[in-house]
Order: structure tokens, then C-alpha cells, then sequence
């Protein structure tokens, strides 16, 4: 079968699904609502911040290594920890609420896409400083999310020479290991948090929780599962895609480290665990479970097959991007991911979850 | 969502009985009005912009400092309408497809005229980061020619702006005009704007040289927003396009778009974009109107742009009223609880954004009130983002007790769905 006929009979499973009739056959428990959320919880959103907050660790521990010892062998170490953690974020930045949103955290993290090159700006003014005080974490406490994250780590790690940079200016470590070990503190952090605030789905309804109602709550996990798709499809894709046929490598996310198409496959990965991976209980079975049965099953097919879809585009993603027909497979994918979100946003109606607003706008 | 329930238990009770209320408008009357208040806004934006035109040619006539300031205060007096207007980008397509001609932000300034050391030379994003067009008649960057030895409309906005699809690459409208008219803020976060000399544009006395092609610049520029505030003002004329794209959404299409604008400016544009990011970054030049440090006003408006929509009401800048049958009444007579909170939260946004202004008039402007250690500031500034943020709870629960969730607004690819909003 030719890779043509393969994504055009995906391509038609995408389609019949958004058009597929639904009717929820009875109303949903407060009971149920917190089945779902705590299956979420324990089996997808607490070991991604396990796998978060270890990774942050081991990534540290490389980085003050380096810094003892700029070898080559040691800054390939460090890299390779940095792809860890960069892909264990992949795996979880999709949630955006809860202890990630407190100080900043998520931003803190990962500021991208950067359109005024304030990574650049801002880094290279503290770098060229050298201030002792920078390495503080008093100053990290207020320090711009621009210096402070992996985008920052990824310019020093993954410059034209890093190694030799590094040893220009010992300074330009030091201030890697800090970023490195604010990171480990604000990622272990945020699972010790989440440890105490899944207390807060453990109750079909409060008057002093964070929720009204387990209901309420499952509204918090359901935009965790569909507007990140939007942010993959417009920011991921279709931007460094350009408008014209003329691509531009250098919007992909991550493109310094190669990590910009296994982003996207993290991401996807990720979202589909969400919707049917958890044993206790999913988006997947409650739909099932409520007379939905065909929108679940092509909701997971969908994921399916934009997963097949994705393990046939070429990496590194920078250096393919411009050619016509990994062009043509990426926009295809565009296409997928917009009509699983149309389906996803089906479920939610189809179990009158309204989502509201989201933060995505702009130019 | 105890809440939200008990307000459409209330909302779905009252639409029963709500035939007895006489003042119940209907909502094409709505939909009228609101086109009629884009219509004046825009029309005030125009007349403003041209009121900018006329002080400018003084200024070129006679580059004196005090004709300098009379142009920047008619720049800042033409933002006034203009800002209000951002309430009906979102949601009507032909608007947010046009915005980007006279209003984006952020731009590389480098792309225009001289800047200091300090910005830099080259960036990841944009090969014309610093390209100076006022300095250089011809350019090749990246494989890209461009012949710019004549400055005109055409050059700006066929050739300059966006070129090589970076959107920070902004040749027109009215922040490419500040850059030309204050320079670039080298305060940081301390106070203090723009100051270029009113010798930019001196042609006897010419500093920073290259002044013939710096007027050329501000003259096409400015007669460029004209051109552009004259298209949208046409637009939202009776038979204009803008208003003929409402129109045919229906009534429940248009009271969805109405909304849809009011939640998605509060939301992710101003909120988000133009104030949160800011108070993260602590960038100073990440504040809307960074030359004039005018972001403050700015913010203002947009703000009282959102509450002239939902009230029905809009006041010119001749002093004069536009106003008519408005969303908040109908809101009132079907849901009285979901409209008082959404009147109130609007007026707690504005008390937040007044207190930006206040802090201006001290010296605090934006810029100042997001540094990276100036704690009060901050949360001034974080105030207003709170406001915003529960305003925008607000209009959704007005779209969900007027049942307009699944309304489908076309003309949008970006707009699947009036609750999820995410403009290109």
C-alpha cells in the first residue's frame, strides 16, 4: 500500500467521524466526573510530573558535572539529560493548571515561541554582565522568564561551539547550572504540590475546594485535552511552515537540539494517553459508557493514525521542512489535528462541558 | 459549577416570562447598533488620524521641538478611538485580517531607522532585524533584493511590511509612526519614553542623517493609515462589507460575534499578550505602545471598547453619542443576576486600568510598573490581568445563558467555536 493511499483512507476516517451522530443516553454522576478525574490524575497527569521532576534532576547533576569538567564527553552527557527533560515536558506541558501555574512555573519552563528574540536579547545581556548576584536564587525568584528556562539552556548547550564558549567564560556554566538547578527546584516543587492538590478531585462537590463540583474539575482536565492541539497545529506546524512554500527552519521549537518533530510525536503521544490510556477510567470509556461509543473509537483511531502519520516525517525536522513533499505530509497532519479536535470538541458538547475562553490569541 | 447552574436555572426561568418585559430589545436592533458604534469609532479614528496629518505637515515644515510635541500629542489623541475599535477585531474576520496593517505590534524597529547598540545586530526569527531602510536605498539580505530607493506607500506596504512572513517586520501604521516620532525608550524600566530630536527631520540641520528619507517615511506611513482607517470605516458604512459579514451570520451568529470580540480582546489579547507576558518578561519593550510609553491609555481603551459593545454605547470624540439597543439589556430581561455581574466586572476592569493611568500621570508608566523587582508595580499591573481574567468568566456565562455556545461563525477558520476562542 503506497503512502498516498494510507493517508488518504486516514484522511476519510477524519472526516466521517466530525460528522458522526451522538446521543448521550443518561446524565453523567458527579461520581463519574471523579472517576475520571482521578484516573486522569494517578495514571497521566502525577507521573508525568514524576518523569518531569527526575529528569530535572538528572539534568542538573550532568550540568554540575560539566561545569567540573568541560570535556566533550561531559557536554555530550549533559545534552543528552537536556533531551530528557526537554521530552519528559513534552509529555506534560499540556496540562496548565494546578501547582504548574503558580510562580509562573509553566512559562518558567519553556517561554516559546519567542517573536522579538528576547531569549537572545536578555541572555546575552546577562552573560555579558557576568554578575555574581545572577547566579542567586533570589535573583532567579524575579529574573525574566526569557533567561530561565530550557530555550535559555538550549542556546548555551546547543551554540555553534558550546564547548568552547564554555570554556571562554566560566561564568557562562555557572549561570547554566543555575538555570539548570531553578529548574529542578520549581519541577520537584510542582509534584510535591500536585501530591496534596489531587485532594482537590477527591469530592463530588465542595464549598471550599478549588471545585464546586467534580464536574467542574473535569473542565480543567478536558482543556488540558483539547487546546493544545490548536498550539500544535498553528505554533508547531503551520508557523514555520510559512504562508508561501518557502519554510522557516529556524521557528520550529527546538530546532538547535533536533527535537522539533519528536515534540510534536511527544505531544500527540501524550494527549492520546489522556483521552484512553488510564486503566481506571478515560475520556474514552465515559463516552463509551454514555452511548458515544463511535465517537470514542474514531477519536482513538484518529489519534492512531496521526501517530502513523507522524512516524513517517523525516528528522531532523529543520533540515526536511523545505522539502515539497515532507511539506505536503506536514500539512496533512495540520489537517488531521484540526479534525480531531472538531471531534473532540464534539465529545465536549456531546457531554456539555463548555470550555471557555483560552489564552490563545493574538497576532 | 454550582455557579454557572444556578445562573442559567435563573436565566432559563426568567426567558419564560421575559415577554412581559416591554424593554426587551430585539436582537437585530442589537446587532444594528453595534454595527452603527464600529461605524463612529472607526470614522473617529479616521477623522483623528487626519487631524495627526495635518500637525505632522507643520511639524515637517518647521521641525522645532514644540511642534514635535504637538505631533506626538495628536498621535496619542488619535489612539483614543482606535483602541476602543479593538473590541470588534475578533470575531469579524475582515477586521482581525486587516488589523495588521495599522496596528501590530511587536515590531523590530530596526527594520525602519537607526537604533542603539544595545538592540542588537541579528536575530533567530528575522534576517531583517536591522536592516534600517531609512538608511539604505538598496538591500539584499537572505537572498532577498530590495530596491527602496524611493520611500512611498507602495514600498511600505507592498514590499516592507511582514516582509519575509515575520510578523515583527512592521513598515506601517500607528506604532511604526511612534517609532518615527519618539525613538527608541533606552530608559529600561526606569521612567522616561522615546526621545528623538525634532533635528531627525531637519533638513538643514539634519541629525542622525538620512533626513529627507525619515519625513518620506512618516508622510507615507501616516497617509497609509488614512488610507487604511478610510477602507474600514466604508466597511462598517450601511451596505459596507464589515457590516454586510455580520449580517449574514443572523441575529444568534451576530450576538456570538458581539461576544465572541468582547471575551477574546479581554482574554488572550490584552490580558495575556499585551500585559501578563509583560509582567513576565519584564521586558521593557514588551508594553503595546513602548516608544511613547502610552501603553496605559492604550490599555484603558481597549477596555472602555469592550464596555461601549455589551452597553450599547459609544461616546465620539466630538463629544457626541452613538447609542442604542444593547446586549445588556437583553441580558438584563433574561437574566438579570449574569448582567449586573457582568456590568460589574466590567467597571472593575476599568477601575483596575484607571489605576495604570493614575500611575502614568506619577511617572509609573507600564514600562516602569513590570520591572523585574518592582513589586507594587506589579501588582497594579497584575490586578488589571485579574480583572480581565473574570471578566471574560463573565461573558461566558453571558454566552451560555443566551444559548449561542455552538453558534458557528463563518468567515473564521479560526473560530470553531465561540467558547474557544483562538484568533490567528
Amino acid at each position: 500500500m503506497s503512502l498516498r493511499i494510507s493517508t488518504s483512507s486516514k484522511y476519510a476516517i477524519f472526516i466521517s467521524l466530525a460528522l458522526a451522530a451522538v446521543n448521550v443516553k443518561a446524565e453523567i454522576s458527579q461520581t463519574q466526573w471523579m472517576k475520571l478525574n482521578q484516573a486522569s490524575i494517578n495514571e497521566h497527569i502525577l507521573p508525568g510530573y514524576q518523569k518531569l521532576a527526575s529528569t530535572s534532576e538528572a539534568l542538573e547533576q550532568a550540568t554540575a558535572d560539566l561545569c567540573q569538567n568541560l570535556t566533550d564527553t561531559h557536554l555530550k552527557q549533559t545534552q543528552s539529560r537536556f533531551n530528557d527533560m526537554l521530552n519528559a515536558w513534552q509529555g506534560i506541558q499540556h496540562v496548565q493548571f494546578g501547582p504548574i501555574e503558580l510562580l509562573m512555573r509553566s512559562y518558567t519552563i519553556q517561554f516559546w515561541p519567542d517573536k522579538k528574540n528576547l531569549t537572545s536579547k536578555q541572555l546575552n545581556t546577562v552573560l555579558n554582565n557576568a554578575e555574581p548576584a545572577t547566579l542567586t536564587p533570589d535573583y532567579f525568584q524575579t529574573a525574566s522568564i526569557a533567561v530561565k528556562g530550557l530555550p535559555a539552556m538550549e542556546r548555551i548547550l546547543f551554540a555553534e561551539q558550546p564547548l568552547q564558549a564554555l570554556k571562554q567564560q566560566t561564568f557562562r556554566c555557572d549561570f547554566l547550572h543555575a538555570i539548570s538547578s531553578h529548574l529542578e527546584m520549581q519541577t520537584q516543587n510542582t509534584l510535591n504540590e500536585w501530591k496534596l492538590y489531587k485532594k482537590e478531585f477527591e469530592y463530588t462537590s465542595s464549598e471550599e475546594g478549588a471545585y464546586e463540583s467534580a464536574q467542574e474539575a473535569t473542565i480543567d482536565l478536558m482543556k488540558a485535552q483539547v487546546e493544545p492541539l490548536e498550539v500544535i497545529r498553528d505554533l508547531k506546524l503551520l508557523r514555520p511552515l510559512g504562508k508561501t512554500d518557502k519554510a522557516k527552519p529556524r521557528r520550529l521549537e527546538n530546532w538547535r537540539s533536533r527535537n522539533s518533530l519528536l515534540n510534536i510525536q511527544t505531544n500527540i503521544k501524550s494527549l492520546h494517553h489522556q483521552f484512553s490510556g488510564a486503566k481506571d477510567y478515560s475520556l474514552f470509556a465515559l463516552l463509551s459508557d454514555h452511548g458515544a461509543i463511535d465517537l470514542a473509537e474514531g477519536i482513538e483511531q484518529q489519534f492512531v493514525a496521526l501517530e502513523a502519520l507522524l512516524a513517517q516525517v523525516p528528522a531532523p525536522l529543520s533540515q526536511h521542512i523545505n522539502e515539497p513533499n515532507v511539506r505536503e505530509q506536514l500539512l496533512l497532519i495540520t489537517q488531521g489535528i484540526s479534525l480531531l479536535h472538531k471531534s473532540l470538541d464534539k465529545s465536549m458538547s456531546t457531554l456539555e462541558l463548555q470550555l471557555g475562553f483560552n489564552s490563545r490569541d493574538g497576532d | 459549577m454550582n455557579l454557572r447552574k444556578s445562573l442559567m436555572t435563573v436565566a432559563v426561568s426568567t426567558l419564560i416570562t421575559s415577554s412581559v418585559y416591554a424593554a426587551t430589545p430585539a436582537k437585530s436592533d442589537i446587532i444594528d447598533n453595534y454595527a452603527d458604534i464600529a461605524h463612529a469609532t472607526y470614522e473617529d479614528s479616521l477623522i483623528t488620524a487626519k487631524q495627526l496629518n495635518t500637525v505632522l505637515g507643520q511639524f515637517l515644515a518647521q521641525p522645532t521641538e514644540s511642534n514635535l510635541k504637538k505631533a506626538r500629542e495628536a498621535w496619542i489623541a488619535a489612539r483614543v478611538p482606535y483602541q476602543q475599535s479593538e473590541a470588534f477585531r475578533f470575531g469579524n474576520a475582515l477586521v482581525d485580517d486587516w488589523e495588521g496593517k495599522v496596528n501590530a505590534w511587536p515590531l523590530d524597529e530596526g527594520l525602519i531607522d537607526y537604533v542603539a547598540p544595545g538592540y542588537g545586530s541579528e536575530s533567530d526569527e528575522n534576517p531583517f532585524y536591522s536592516a534600517n531602510i531609512i538608511a539604505n536605498k538598496t538591500l539584499k539580505i537572505g537572498g532577498v533584493s530590495v530596491d527602496a530607493s524611493t520611500i512611498d506607500k507602495k514600498l511600505l506596504a507592498e514590499t516592507l511590511h511582514e516582509i519575509d512572513e515575520v510578523e515583527a517586520n512592521v513598515a506601517t501604521g500607528y506604532h511604526a509612526i511612534e517609532f518615527l516620532l519618539w525613538g527608541q525608550d533606552l530608559n529600561g524600566t526606569n521612567p522616561g519614553a522615546g526621545n528623538r530630536p525634532a533635528t531627525d527631520f531637519d533638513l538643514t540641520n539634519c541629525s542622525n542623517d538620512n533626513c529627507d528619507r525619515r519625513r518620506d517615511y512618516l508622510q507615507a506611513a501616516t497617509n497609509l493609515l488614512i488610507d487604511d482607517l478610510t477602507d474600514m470605516t466604508n466597511s462598517w458604512a450601511v451596505n459596507g462589507e464589515a457590516r454586510k459579514d455580520l449580517l449574514a451570520k443572523g441575529t444568534d451568529g451576530g450576538l456570538a460575534t458581539i461576544l465572541t470580540g468582547m471575551g477574546s480582546l479581554a482574554y488572550g489579547e490584552l490580558a495575556g499578550e499585551r500585559t501578563k507576558l509583560g509582567l513576565m518578561l519584564h521586558d521593557p519593550e514588551e508594553e503595546h505602545d513602548c516608544f511613547a510609553d502610552n501603553t496605559h491609555n492604550s490599555h484603558f481603551y481597549d477596555a472602555l471598547g469592550i464596555k461601549n459593545v455589551y452597553l450599547g454605547s459609544y461616546t465620539r470624540v466630538d463629544g457626541s453619542t452613538v447609542s442604542g439597543s444593547s446586549l445588556s439589556q437583553l441580558v438584563q430581561n433574561t437574566a438579570p443576576i449574569v448582567d449586573q455581574n457582568l456590568r460589574n466586572k466590567l467597571n472593575e476592569t476599568e477601575a483596575a486600568a484607571q489605576v495604570m493611568v493614575d500611575e502614568a500621570d506619577k511617572g509609573n508608566t507600564f514600562d516602569v510598573l513590570i520591572g523585574a523587582n518592582n513589586t507594587q508595580g506589579n501588582q497594579v499591573v497584575q490586578t488589571f490581568v485579574n480583572a480581565l481574567v473574570a471578566e471574560a468568566e463573565a461573558i461566558e456565562h453571558t454566552i451560555s445563558v443566551l444559548k449561542l455556545e455552538n453558534i458557528e461563525l463563518e468567515g473564521s477558520d479560526s473560530l470553531d467555536n465561540p467558547a474557544s476562542i483562538a484568533a490567528e
